[in-house]
């Protein structure tokens, strides 16, 4: 709803910091509350029956709340379940444990780069608090993994190693 | 440490105030402007009436209320909200705790004549 007084430059700033303290929540749940408060002050300055002045602006955004205070009675963002990111570390720690029972002899660097990149990427999937975070240990495992690989690829010497054709069992000839 | 009334208030509110919202709801379908002005006249029960807003938010993310338009002769369309099932059987619920716990309280909050 729309009228000169939602149009104050008073609202539109209430409104604006109210969509930036409402930033935690998803886009329908914001704009719902911020279409609710824009209706409330519509409602108020309907009622006075006449274009309202600043200071009647002021007084209904005061009985409003400050936007913090409105904010802060939003919902509270359903807690994530502990141990979330235990489970990724457990993940991390078997899959590393997975590719030796696989008969994956992979290196030792190689093996704790892709351990690392899949407890990173189910942290991203169970922690979305702290996703960025499992974001930058997943970049950072994906370049351990790549060192790793060219490591094992370029700096080994192939003569005293029998590559498997799948690329990624190295067994050493002659021990 | 004395708790201000405002800090008392807001725990009390906290626990009760959504049900409150669900039991006008249960009266009548109600605007949220609507909603708040009436709140609003138990300034107990809502100390600002923005806070009304983000309540009613969740409120319907849990199910308990359920929003709709409705043709107004002084503008555009309103969102109303109305009680669900699920927000029925939780007001019903609460109306039953509430009236032990609320006579516990009492008990335990009246003052010794000795």
């Amino acid at each position: 709803m729309t009228s000169p007084a939602t149009r104050h430059p008073h609202v539109g700033a209430y409104l604006a910091e109210l969509t930036d303290r409402l930033a935690g929540l998803d886009a329908t749940g914001r704009e719902e509350i911020v279409a609710d408060v824009l209706d409330h002050i519509a409602g108020e300055t309907a009622r006075l029956g006449h274009p309202p002045s600043t200071t009647e602006i002021d007084t209904i955004l005061a009985a409003l709340g400050e936007p913090a205070v409105v904010a802060g009675a939003t919902p509270v963002p359903a807690p994530e379940l502990p141990g979330r990111p235990t489970m990724a570390i457990a993940c991390g720690v078997l899959g590393a444990l997975a590719f030796p029972a696989l008969g994956v002899d992979a290196l030792l660097p190689a093996l704790l780069a892709a351990a690392a990149l899949l407890a990173a990427v189910t942290g991203m999937l169970l922690d979305r608090r702290n996703r960025i975070a499992y974001a930058v240990a997943a970049a950072v495992a994906v370049v351990g993994l790549g060192l790793a690989i060219a490591l094992w690829y370029f700096w080994l010497p192939v003569e005293h190693v029998q590559v498997d054709p799948s690329g990624l069992v190295g067994t050493p000839i002659d021990g | 440490m004395i708790p201000t009334t405002d800090a008392v208030l807001e725990q009390l509110r906290r626990g009760t105030l959504e049900y409150v919202v669900l039991g006008h709801l249960e009266r009548e379908p109600s605007y949220g402007h609507d909603l708040a002005r009436t709140l609003g006249a138990h300034p107990m029960l809502l100390g600002s009436q923005g806070t009304l807003y983000p309540l009613l938010g969740r409120m319907r993310a849990q199910g308990w209320v359920e929003t709709y338009l409705r043709e107004s002769t002084a503008g555009p369309a309103r969102r109303y909200y109305r009680l669900t099932e699920d927000g029925r059987a939780a007001l019903a619920a609460f109306r039953e705790i509430w009236a032990t716990y609320s006579a516990g309280v009492d008990a335990g909050l009246t003052p010794s004549r000795t």
